[in-house]
């Protein structure tokens, strides 16, 4: 027996197809004139020519490239963050880019509410570790933590999945000896088809 | 779950920008990883989510139209995927597993897709498996994606259904006239000749069919040559009546009394298609006749009858329940009556599986058999055969139904499985069971003396030829002798015949 393969699965969620016009066309949209306005206005020349060829990339690749071409890019206008105008720049910057970022299909509310607030928190977190200890700790701090709370998700959801399975595994295995067998026709589907009505009842 | 080449890169990002912060002396490298960080995350934790709900609620429903079924023909297996509106931000594969003794089938035909936001989808396909035996089919393989294509999750889970595969023919199968086998392989004193008239349909013409047999009309309408193929209908109108009361279960539980009865009723269909003779059917439970089918000389048709002779088992004894038992005659009755008129697509639904399902459709006083013999008489007054099997159990009951059926000046033949063979199977050998053998036998042999009519036993060779040796002195003939040819009018049972004769 051949083990399914996940390209059909790709070409439902279809990530990758960019020429589309849904409601995260419009986050998109919203996400990259943000960006362009900031560029603007920040005055610079530079920043203008960053703002446009975000404007750009973000046409033409996926919203996470764009996001991560732009914050290598910002290094060239916000060289640090100690000053009020270096972290206005990079807020203004920032709005745009976290919009484009969840603009990601499907655009849910949930996960953009998530990743805004995950960001701002993780943010504040290793801004705390990098004037402890440091950039390189910082930055060290911000990879170590996603693996770790990523590892913590996929155990988690492994568990709470194969709770269901089980939980269809023992209603397969308990034929309910006792039930008058002119009752069983719902229960028939119920122990054939998981544990949909198991954990409704 | 397992991360896609997706999540990868984004993990790559963060990694490049969170090195980059380092190297380049600024926090907005770092910022910029906090940033992504926060959106794997955050898209991992709605994908948990997801994950679990589609886990809890969505169910697959394996129906294979048939479970018992011979060797080496197709059963239709129909998968069903359901799930509520709730439930549906991901995308699913589900994919059933056919029997590693199964012929392949590619898994695109095996597969059920749901996009995000669909919540039903099917497939049907083919199963033939070519060995005896029961096979359960594996769990169907979950595949879970979630909507933004990050992070996927697969599960084996969803109902069993175990099929039955059966020889073509019971092994040991015998069919003859007082312990002689009968040659049954198509004895017929007329052959169909020619190509026929009766239409049975069209198809695109090939180089090696004869130009005359264009069919000019449907070429000049569908621009391409096109042949109407034809089937000779002879006018040998054959019925087979089936007894499959709950007394045919008697025997041991893998084959049973009935199993030979069935496989006789197979040999009849597969040799009135091989001659081209219009074959009806009805069949008889406990309580009615539970199947009712006009002759018919169509591939399809044929096909029909096998497909209903196949899924018959002998009818239950108890009465069924207040609620829906498809495998008992009255209650799939009741819900079909229940349904008729029902407005609903699900009712309909309904009532095409009760439909499908072996019910009464007309109900019999303490004689079915008979009773099947004069709505035969009524339904099909052109039938010059009538074929029935039975058993010996109540004899009245079949001499008056072999009586009523040559009232209508056909022929007879009765197929008849002795019940001393099964009660005693691999039994003590003793006087009784060779009495009541005996018994049998004379029975029998007062049928085959009527006008018009021929009896025959069905039993295990090998259990009617110990019987019949310990009788031998009795019956005053060798309990084996060389198969003997029929008379050429013979409603031929081929049972090696049938495993050929695929739907």
């Amino acid at each position: 027996m051949t083990e399914p393969t996940l390209q059909p699965l790709f070409e439902q969620v279809s990530p990758a197809r960019k020429w589309r016009v849904d409601g995260s066309s419009f986050v998109r949209l919203g996400g990259l004139c943000w960006i362009g306005a900031a560029g603007w206005i920040i005055g610079s020349e530079l920043s203008l020519a960053i703002g446009i060829g975000l404007v750009v990339l973000g046409l033409v690749t996926r919203p996470v490239g764009t996001v991560a071409v732009g914050h290598a890019a910002l290094v060239a206008i916000v060289p640090d963050l100690f000053t009020p105008s270096s972290l206005v720049s990079l807020g203004l910057f920032e709005g745009g880019l976290l919009m484009l970022l969840v603009s990601e299909r499907p655009t849910r509310p949930v996960v953009a509410l998530l990743a805004g607030s995950g960001a701002v928190a993780l943010a504040a977190t290793a801004g705390v570790v990098v004037v402890e200890f440091g950039l390189f700790a910082g930055s060290a701090f911000v990879v170590v933590l996603l693996a770790a709370v990523s590892a913590l998700l996929y155990r988690y959801e492994r568990l709470s999945v194969e709770q269901i399975l089980e939980r269809d595994r023992e209603a397969d295995s308990d034929p309910q000896p006792n039930v008058d067998r002119a009752t069983t026709a719902s229960e028939h589907r119920r122990e054939t088809t998981g544990p949909q009505e198991t954990t409704q009842s | 779950m397992d991360p896609t080449r997706q999540t990868w890169t984004a993990a790559a990002i963060v990694v490049t920008l969170a090195g980059l912060t380092p190297l380049t002396g600024s926090l907005v490298p770092v910022v910029g990883a906090t940033t992504v960080s926060g959106w794997l995350l955050a898209v991992q934790i709605a994908a948990v989510r997801s994950f679990r709900s589609t886990a809890a609620t969505a169910t697959v429903q394996v129906d294979p139209d048939a479970t018992r079924m011979e060797a080496g023909t197709a059963v239709s297996i129909t998968a069903t995927v359901e799930r509520p509106d709730t439930a549906a931000e991901t995308a699913v594969t589900v994919t059933v597993p056919t029997p590693p003794v199964a012929e392949p089938i590619p898994e695109t035909e095996r597969r059920i897709e749901l996009a995000p936001s669909e919540t039903q989808a099917s497939t049907t396909f083919d199963v033939r498996v070519p060995v005896a035996g029961r096979f359960r089919l594996s769990k169907p393989i979950w595949l879970v994606m979630d909507p933004t294509g990050s992070v996927t999750e697969s599960y084996s889970r969803g109902s069993t259904p175990e099929l039955h595969v059966v020889e073509a023919a019971a092994r040991e199968l015998h069919v003859g006239r007082g312990g002689r086998e009968t040659w049954l392989f198509g004895e017929r004193a007329e052959r169909p000749s020619g190509t026929g008239i009766v239409p049975e349909r069209l198809r695109p013409y090939e180089q090696t069919d004869p130009a005359n047999r264009i069919d000019w009309k449907t070429t000049a309408r569908l621009g391409e040559p096109y042949l109407r193929e034809t089937n000779t209908q002879s006018g040998r109108v054959l019925r087979v009546l089936v007894d499959h009361r709950a007394k045919m279960r008697l025997g041991p539980a893998d084959e049973p009394m009935f199993e030979y009865a069935r496989d006789v009723a197979l040999g009849v269909a597969a040799t009135a298609q091989q001659s081209g003779d219009p074959l009806g059917l009805i069949t008889v439970g406990n309580d009615g006749l539970t199947n009712t089918v006009d002759p018919t000389y169509r591939s399809t048709g044929y096909a029909e009858l096998r497909r209903r002779i196949r899924a018959l088992e002998p009818t239950p004894t108890e009465q069924p329940g207040p609620g829906v038992e498809l495998d008992h005659p009255e209650s799939a009755r009741r819900l079909r009556f229940d349904l008729e008129a029902s407005d609903h697509e699900f009712g309909r639904v309904l009532h095409e599986f009760a439909t499908a399902s072996a019910a009464y459709v007309s109900a019999a006083g303490t004689q079915p058999l008979v009773r099947a013999v004069q709505y035969h008489h009524t339904a099909t007054p052109s039938a010059r055969s009538t074929v029935i099997v039975t058993d010996d159990t109540d004899r009245d009951e079949t001499w008056k139904a072999v009586r009523t059926a040559l009232q209508s000046g056909a022929s007879v033949f009765v197929f008849l499985t002795p019940r001393v063979l099964f009660e005693s199977e691999q039994g003590p050998h003793t006087e009784q069971v060779s009495e009541r053998y005996l018994q049998f036998e004379r029975y029998r042999r007062r049928l085959d003396r009527l006008d018009s009519v021929r009896a025959l036993e069905v039993a295990p060779a090998r259990r009617l030829a110990e019987v019949r040796s310990t009788a031998e002195d009795e019956l005053g003939e060798p309990s084996r002798a060389r198969p003997e040819p029929t008379n050429g009018s013979m409603p031929a049972t081929a049972p090696a015949s049938n495993g050929g004769s695929n739907d």
